[in-house]
């Protein structure tokens, strides 16, 4: 009679929900390593404000408070910038705390579990955080700022879901890369954060930029989730060229897009790892 | 330093006498280490931790003095509050006659410190450049300081390294350098807290080998050693204190601290043939011979030969020359002798009723 | 024997009795050791050209664009271009002055600065000037840079005095640094947030993209505690006179102001470097890793 064979552990299904959900508590568990919860919730609240209320005395400075519209189409752009910066400096910290300060990401590697759903989870509370402080951008535009939001469900719910998968990604494939790195891998998720701020038209309409940006503009998912995303809550898109597409053909850009931009992520991720292995990466302490 | 010229110096330490006599200094000024009451209390949830619970230590000047003791015994606590890192929860101390909490300025001219499993340095400088870095910190002026480096690269045999950046160092290596600028300012007091952990076999000797080679070089000069190696401190120095749960549970050289276990020197001795005629109450008869059985086991009676071994306790080591002599005088022949003593361990066990490591997973020997 | 050095000195206690002199030159010579690796990291690591040169721009440029869509005097786009340049200058004092002690204590060096005899400000002020060169590379390319491509256009009258004041504003930058440092011996990754919200919030108040004078009343309480406010207010008072850099105060009386905070803020980071590191001693908190 021969013995059954004990089943394999980590492949599954199962067990990639299990790893992603331990690491969410494990991210959170870091996240919230604050001995005061009050200093948390300043930080949380204050950094977001502010990057919003320096765009909005500008506008108040040169505008005298007219032209709403404007407005409101920084202050949504700017709310929604924090995912990006969320998400993309959450899932590259996450890798590169787990490799450098906590040295924890080759036991991750050498169990049967995927790395990714590890990684997921593990930025989930950065991601989580973000969206607070979304919420509370929009919150004071609403109150203060005379910001009208008309949801439009149709829209916002596509959008949302297609542009924090492309985000997502974006630091997806900026983990891996930064993985490669050895100096100056903590700067690379500001760095193309703040690139693509610049031309994804977050606080100002693409238009503005020299034309020869503009392509770079147009192929970049972040650029049509921000304008879906408007039209979404504001019930009209940018000013400028991108204002006189149709909802849908902005929602069927951002879906080709994303349809493109994630799977190649993913696939340059497996070969960022695959790449990291054969070159000693995964425990290299570059101490920087 | 040449090979040649590091056994001179280690020689010379190993013909020093084991049990050198220091007069007692009469004022706490004279030592270099003066510690009375230190107690460090950890606040921590749900309980505060104590990892000091009233320490009395007195380090003579040019003394090697080791704290012997398990994971969590207070051991490094202790030394933080030597080196001026931490201040204590209560007690005095004193370095080099200063004290520890308002003469900080003033002992950290005098001393320097080498912990072991660091991985401190800025990885992008060499070993030279990373020394010369220190050199300054200590006001070493530049010429003066490039030139001590160079020396203390060649002692501690890292020419070959000089050069490479500190990121790529094995963790041998590494060790090196940090005890390379732990000479740097050629301190007065050194502190070393397990400066061979993580080492291999190899570098640990040639750590222990620098560390007397800097004794041969520079008596009078004081070194407090922390480990959980009995070895080392045996080797190393002149007396230990076994610590334990934040407590010095003995003290003293390491001859004295196996006799609490073990009074008399134990030898086993192997002999071709028993002494026949009644040697053996011959031989428990001798001065000096507390007793003479036989050990009886396999290995000393291999199948087909007359082999037998004796377990003889001397009250003193000298005693053994008449037993050699006795032995030969009724035909038998001295094939082996070994002398059975009591390890560092062994004394722990005395003193607390478990070892080392169960010491360090908190659980009670079973009795 | 050679080599482990010479006993100039009869006792450990001959040894500790340090003259003033000494003491001064050990602590300029600290100075010196501890910007050598900032310095040296230039040409060991140059990919700090790329992040200390080019993103900065793009920081700038998104604001520089945010004006010219609102169709803003040409006038804003320098004050931008200046404050990005300052901003530079800030970032260097939260990240690689104040916040620094934290990454030591993390890769186990802070130990080996306390146990050493010079002074922790002599650390400071070497991370500072070894910083200084990646930053002021930092400021004058979002400067040369900005200005070129943006068509800024200066009306600098007394260029000493612009220097003068650029300088001076520097001094509450860097004591105001050491004084942050000492927060961080103390609270370690509560500092370390605290450093991350010293960058929105301080743009913010501190005018970095606008006059402070439109943050109404507020400006004055500020300019009477940030540095990084006082200073620009005054460096664009004089480097784009005209009503719309019209400043809070006259640069005289901010540079009063500042020359007082540099008293207040080197003086107080010498006190609080003492008494915070007394207080992390006692507490523990000095060689306490992943707090």
């Amino acid at each position: 009679m021969t013995a059954r064979a004990a089943p394999v552990r980590g492949i599954t299904l199962a067990d990639a929900w299990r790893s992603f959900r331990t690491a969410i508590g494990l991210g959170w568990a870091i996240e919230s390593n604050w001995s005061d919860p009050f200093l948390f919730a300043v930080y949380t609240v204050a950094k977001p404000l502010a990057a919003a209320m320096i765009l909005v005395v500008m506008f108040q400075v040169i505008t005298g408070g007219s032209g709403t519209e404007f407005l409101q189409f920084m202050i949504v752009g700017t709310a929604l910038w924090n995912v990006v910066f969320g998400v993309m400096g959450g899932l590259v910290q996450s890798i590169l705390e787990d490799r450098e300060r906590y040295r924890m990401i080759k036991y991750v590697v050498v169990t049967p579990s995927s790395l990714f759903p590890f990684l997921l989870g593990r930025s989930l509370a950065r991601v989580a955080i973000s969206f607070v402080a979304v919420a509370l951008t929009l919150l004071v535009g609403i109150v203060f700022l005379g910001v009208e939001l008309r949801p439009n469900l149709l829209i916002l719910v596509p959008a949302t879901v297609l542009g924090v998968l492309s985000v997502i990604g974006l630091g997806v494939f900026m983990a891996g890369w930064c993985l490669q790195l050895r100096q100056e891998a903590w700067s690379y998720p500001e760095a193309i954060a703040g690139a693509l701020y610049l031309i994804s038209g977050a606080v100002f309409p693409i238009d503005i930029l020299p034309a020869i940006v503009h392509p770079i503009a147009y192929a970049s998912p972040t650029t049509w989730w921000l304008e879906a995303s408007r039209r979404g809550l504001l019930g009209h898109g940018s000013p400028g060229a991108l204002g006189t597409l149709s909802d849908g053909t902005v929602l069927l850009i951002l879906t080709i897009s994303t349809a493109i931009a994630v799977p190649l992520s993913l696939a340059a991720f497996a070969w960022f790892m695959r790449r990291a292995r054969q070159a000693g990466l995964l425990d290299m302490v570059t101490g920087s | 330093m040449t090979v040649s010229r590091r056994s001179l110096a280690v020689l010379a330490f190993r013909s020093r006498p084991s049990h050198p006599e220091f007069a007692l200094p009469a004022m706490p000024d004279d030592l270099a280490i003066h510690a009375r009451g230190v107690t460090r209390v950890y606040k921590a949830k749900p309980d505060p931790v104590t990892a000091l619970g009233g320490v009395d230590l007195d380090v003579r000047p040019g003394e090697y003095f080791g704290l012997l003791g398990p994971n969590g015994a207070g051991k490094t606590t202790l030394i933080k509050i030597l080196t001026t890192l931490l201040i204590p929860t209560s007690g005095t101390a004193q370095v080099a006659g200063f004290d520890v909490i308002t003469e900080t300025a003033k002992i950290r001219r005098v001393i320097n410190m080498v912990a072991g499993g660091e991985q401190s340095g800025y990885g992008l400088l060499t070993v030279r450049e990373q020394l010369w870095m220190f050199s300054q910190f200590y006001g070493l002026p530049n010429r003066e300081g490039w030139r001590r480096v160079d020396e203390l690269i060649e002692i501690v045999g890292l020419q070959e390294q000089r050069d490479q950046k500190i990121r790529s160092l094995s963790t041998g290596q590494r060790q090196k350098l940090n005890f390379a600028r732990g000479l740097l300012n050629d301190p007065w007091v050194l502190f070393l807290d397990e400066p061979t952990l993580g080492l291999d076999v190899a570098a640990a000797r040639d750590l222990r080998e620098h560390t007397l080679a800097w004794k041969a070089a520079q008596p009078g000069r004081t070194l407090l050693l922390t480990t959980h190696y009995m070895v080392e401190a045996e080797q190393l120095c002149d007396r230990i204190a076994i610590v334990d749960r934040g407590k010095i549970l003995a003290l003293g050289t390491p001859e004295e601290l196996r006799r609490r276990v073990q009074a008399e020197s134990i030898f086993r001795i192997e002999l071709d043939r028993l002494p026949p005629n009644g040697g053996m109450a011959a031989l428990a008869d001798l001065p000096g011979v507390l007793s003479a059985v036989c050990a009886d086991d396999e290995a000393a009676d291999p199948a087909g030969t007359d082999r037998v071994a004796l377990k003889v306790a001397l009250a003193d080591d000298s005693a053994l020359t008449s037993v050699v002599t006795a032995v030969a005088e009724r035909g038998s022949h001295l094939v082996g002798l070994a002398k059975s003593e009591p390890s560092l361990e062994d004394v722990f066990v005395e003193l607390v009723g478990r070892g080392f490591g169960e010491a360090e997973d908190g659980t009670e020997a079973q009795s | 024997m050679s080599g482990f050095g010479q006993a100039n000195a009869s006792g450990p206690r001959e040894a500790a009795d340090w003259s003033n002199g000494r003491i001064i030159r050990t602590n300029l010579r600290a100075i010196i050791g501890r910007a050598y690796p900032r310095i040296i990291g230039l040409t060991r690591e140059p990919s700090w050209v790329f992040f200390e040169i080019l993103l900065p721009f793009l920081a700038v440029s998104a604001f520089v664009f945010v004006y010219r869509a609102l169709e803003a005097p040409e006038d804003y786009i320098g004050f931008v271009v200046l404050g990005g340049a300052m901003t530079a200058f800030w970032l260097n004092v939260v990240w690689m002055m104040a916040a620094q002690f934290y990454w030591e204590k993390d890769q186990g060096n802070l130990e080996l600065y306390f146990t050493a005899p010079m002074h922790l400000m002599s650390i400071l002020a070497g991370m500072a000037i070894g910083g200084l060169v990646m930053t002021s590379s930092r400021a004058l390319a979002v400067i040369g840079i900005g200005s070129l491509i943006y068509a800024v256009s200066y009306d600098i009258r007394d260029p000493f005095l612009l220097a003068g004041v650029f300088l001076l504003t520097m001094l509450p930058l860097y004591g105001m640094g050491m004084l942050f440092a000492s927060l961080f011996l103390m609270w370690g990754r509560e500092a370390f947030h605290l450093a991350q919200l010293l960058q929105e919030p301080i743009y913010f108040l501190g005018g970095v993209n606008f006059p402070l004078r439109h943050l109404g009343g507020l400006s004055a309480l500020i300019a009477a505690t940030l540095p990084l406010a006082v200073g620009l207010d005054a460096m664009r008072q004089l480097a784009f006179p005209g009503p719309a850099s019209e400043g809070v105060l006259p640069v005289g009386a901010e540079i009063a102001i500042l020359a007082a905070m540099a008293v207040v803020f080197i003086i107080g980071a010498r006190f609080a470097l003492g008494y915070l590191e007394t207080l992390a001693r006692r507490e523990g908190r000095l060689t306490l890793r992943w707090q």
